[in-house]
């Protein structure tokens, strides 16, 4: 059996495992089935986490044939600053609309992160057709990482501390919050990334060799840019308007793949890593939820304890 | 050979300027002689005592650690070792809205020159008086602007410990210009403890008396409350609001659950020990609430609507179809500024009061608290 299959097989398990056996002492599993703790709390929570985690690393993947560099992600092009602007602007801004009595405030952060993340997705849409090299688009990505991260300092700067609570719970990254019926667009929005990632997949192969074979295969490279750039920002900001910026995942996930695989071929990449990303997203919060009776530690924090290590050690063994 | 002999001796005299740093803040070090110390009813983090000559007033830092955070003194010496005189105090700085009321409940208000931010005084003494508006504002919007308070030039500067940095940036401008009192006040677990620093401002003033007063006459209105509830029955009482699937659940000795307790009520909490709080996930913290039958403490949330918006799968709650959940907004000024939070700390039996009211459905009108529609 391959590798491949073994991870598959560990992230059911992992599944089961948060749904079946975690369940409340007082309860039957029976009775904890037909709870409304189990629909409406545990079913959307690690669904969630599953899509997450298969969204964030396609996205990761994306982004690195984007721009042919393993250390891309989410962050590097402006899409995870964006969004957390979107969130602290609204948060802010909130209370002198009156949402808090009409829309609540934290109803509407998914919203405003999508609008911040799009935000960022238009304005990298429009530069990349004009700036040629692949740098430029980076350093652009970086700069407006900068600019909605200074942006988001002062607003805070500037906030009530309930609106920098507020801010700081979403920015720790949760996948408790998410509704059930949250999941269509979350999941709409992955088989969506997940389709452009398979029709192209052969020509995401060629554009990993550079433009001139692209153009030589009779395919426009802007064009690749353009399906890369739109199903991955759209995947990440999908997942981080509905869940908080997660980390990592987006990073490591595709590594995981490549070593599995032995092999940079995204047709042998998607699957594994998806099944990567959500092992490792739904490990993170079954650790979150278990690790310390009582309370329940961030996912975010979880996912970059075990990353960093990980990314160390896979470098370290590279060389 | 020159570095052989010069290592051991600058080696020596950083041990001794570390020995000599650290006995600094050694309690042992101070020695005022025949000081009676007075017992403090609740608060933890405060020591006021009294010699034949002279008065004194020690600070701490937080109730696990004791640390000695400053050392007082008023009187007719002119110096006791280890102690800072009082002399002057006609220009106070007063960073926190709790210790600002304080000052206002013992008519010190025009004493006060400076202050963190004005968006937090909602003390009906203060709010939108004269005296508020002479204020100077030291951190409208951060942290505090340190030219701005060497200009304003205090006599004596109360503060409270929330960040490190900005601590050692205060007693930076404060060195050799004008004390500074730690006032730790809201690390007390219990209500009284955090209204008992009164008597710690009453010091500083030269007000004792009229403070000792205030805080007995309190604490009295309180411990009657809570006498009367202690043989009631005891319904169950869940506190604050969810924030992105995550619910900040008070532990057992927190500030917040002594008030219930006081009330007569049973506060739903994870964790019997600690006075701070567990973050828990949305799927724990909603198993544990389910059956609550009254719901306190809801932030913002004005109306169960807002509540429903922000998080719906809280309509689940006994408390919350019962239509039990209440909200500390009654008082909050237009300017977003809240009593609940400065008077209440003041005048904790206006809390309980209410808790009470609310715990035990007496129908009784409530003065910070109200029923949220």
């Amino acid at each position: 059996m391959q590798r491949k299959y073994y991870i598959l097989l560990a992230t059911l398990a992992l599944a089961a495992l948060l749904l079946i056996d975690l369940w409340p002492n007082d309860l039957s599993l029976m009775a904890f089935w037909g709870s409304e703790i189990f629909v409406e709390l545990r079913l959307p929570r690690v669904f969630s986490a599953m899509i997450g985690g298969i969204a964030l690393g396609w996205s990761g993947l994306m982004m690195q044939t984007l721009f042919r560099n393993p250390l891309a992600g989410p962050f590097l092009i402006g899409i995870t600053p964006g969004a957390t602007f979107g969130v602290a602007l609204t948060t802010y801004l909130g209370s002198s609309l009156g949402l808090n009595e009409t829309l609540s405030q934290m109803a509407i952060q998914p919203l405003a992160a999508l609008g911040g993340a799009f935000l960022v997705l238009g304005i990298q849409l429009a530069l990349h057709k004009k700036l040629t090299q692949m740098h430029s688009l980076l350093l652009v990505g970086l700069v407006l990482g900068y600019f909605f991260g200074a942006a988001v300092d002062i607003i805070t700067q500037t906030a009530q501390a309930q609106q920098v609570k507020q801010f700081v719970m979403w920015g720790m990254g949760s996948f408790d919050r998410v509704l059930l019926f949250e999941l269509i667009p979350l999941g709409l929005t992955t088989l969506v990334g997940g389709l452009i990632l398979i029709y192209h997949k052969h020509t995401f192969n060629t554009y990993l060799l550079g433009d001139i074979h692209v153009e030589s295969a009779g395919k426009s490279a802007k064009s690749i840019r353009t399906w890369l750039i739109i199903g991955s920002a759209s995947m990440a900001a999908v997942v981080t308007a509905f869940c908080g910026p997660i980390s990592f995942v987006g990073l490591i996930a595709p590594h995981i793949s490549r070593k599995i695989n032995g092999s940079e071929s995204h047709q042998k990449n998607i699957f594994t890593t998806a099944i990567t990303g959500a092992s490792l997203t739904v490990a993170a919060d079954i650790i979150a939820h278990n690790a310390i009776p009582n309370s329940t530690l961030p996912v975010n924090a979880i996912l970059s304890i075990i990353g960093a290590p990980l990314v160390i050690f896979m470098l370290a063994r590279k060389h | 050979m020159k570095r052989t002999t010069t290592t051991p001796t600058f080696t020596a005299i950083l041990m001794a300027l570390y020995l000599f740093a650290g006995c600094q803040n050694n309690p042992n070090n101070l020695n005022p002689k025949d000081v009676v110390w007075i017992t403090n009813a609740h608060a933890t983090l405060f020591r006021v005592g009294h010699n034949q000559t002279d008065s004194f007033l020690e600070v701490y830092n937080d109730p696990k650690s004791k640390q000695l955070l400053g050392a007082f003194f008023w009187g007719k010496s002119s110096s006791v070792r280890g102690y800072q005189k009082i002399t002057d105090r006609h220009r106070i700085v007063s960073l926190s809205a709790i210790h600002t009321g304080m000052l206002a409940e013992l008519g010190q208000a025009k004493s006060i020159v400076g202050v963190e931010s004005k968006k937090y005084i909602a003390h009906p003494a203060l709010y939108q008086s004269a005296a508020l508006n002479a204020m100077i504002e030291l951190a409208p919007n951060g942290p505090i602007i340190p030219e701005k308070l060497a200009n304003l030039a205090p006599t004596l500067l109360i503060g409270y410990v929330f960040d490190i940095q900005e601590k050692n940036t205060i007693e930076r401008i404060a060195k050799n210009h004008f004390p500074v009192v730690w006032a730790n006040n809201h690390l007390e677990p219990h209500p009284l403890g955090r209204t008992e620093w009164i008597v710690a401002m009453g010091w500083l003033m030269g007000k004792s008396t009229e403070s000792n007063n205030l805080f007995q006459k309190i604490a009295k209105d309180y411990n009657e409350i809570a006498q009367k509830a202690k043989h009631t029955p005891k319904p169950t009482v869940m506190m604050n609001i969810p924030y992105n699937g995550q619910w900040y659940v008070p532990q057992g000795q927190s500030y917040i659950t002594q008030f219930i307790k006081d009330a007569g009520g049973a506060p739903i909490t994870l964790q019997n020990e600690g006075s701070g709080s567990n973050m828990v996930g949305l799927e724990k913290a909603l198993r544990a609430m389910e059956q609550a039958n009254v719901w306190i403490n809801t932030d913002l949330c004005n109306t169960q609507r807002c509540l429903s918006d922000m998080e719906p799968r809280v309509e689940n709650i006994k408390a919350f179809k019962n239509h039990r959940v209440y909200h500390f907004n009654k008082k909050i000024n237009p300017n977003g500024s809240n009593p609940y939070w400065d008077m209440g700390c003041i005048y904790p039996n206006l809390i309980l009061r209410d808790i009470y009211n609310i715990v035990h459905n007496t129908r009784d009108s409530l003065y910070f608290y109200d029923l949220c529609p």
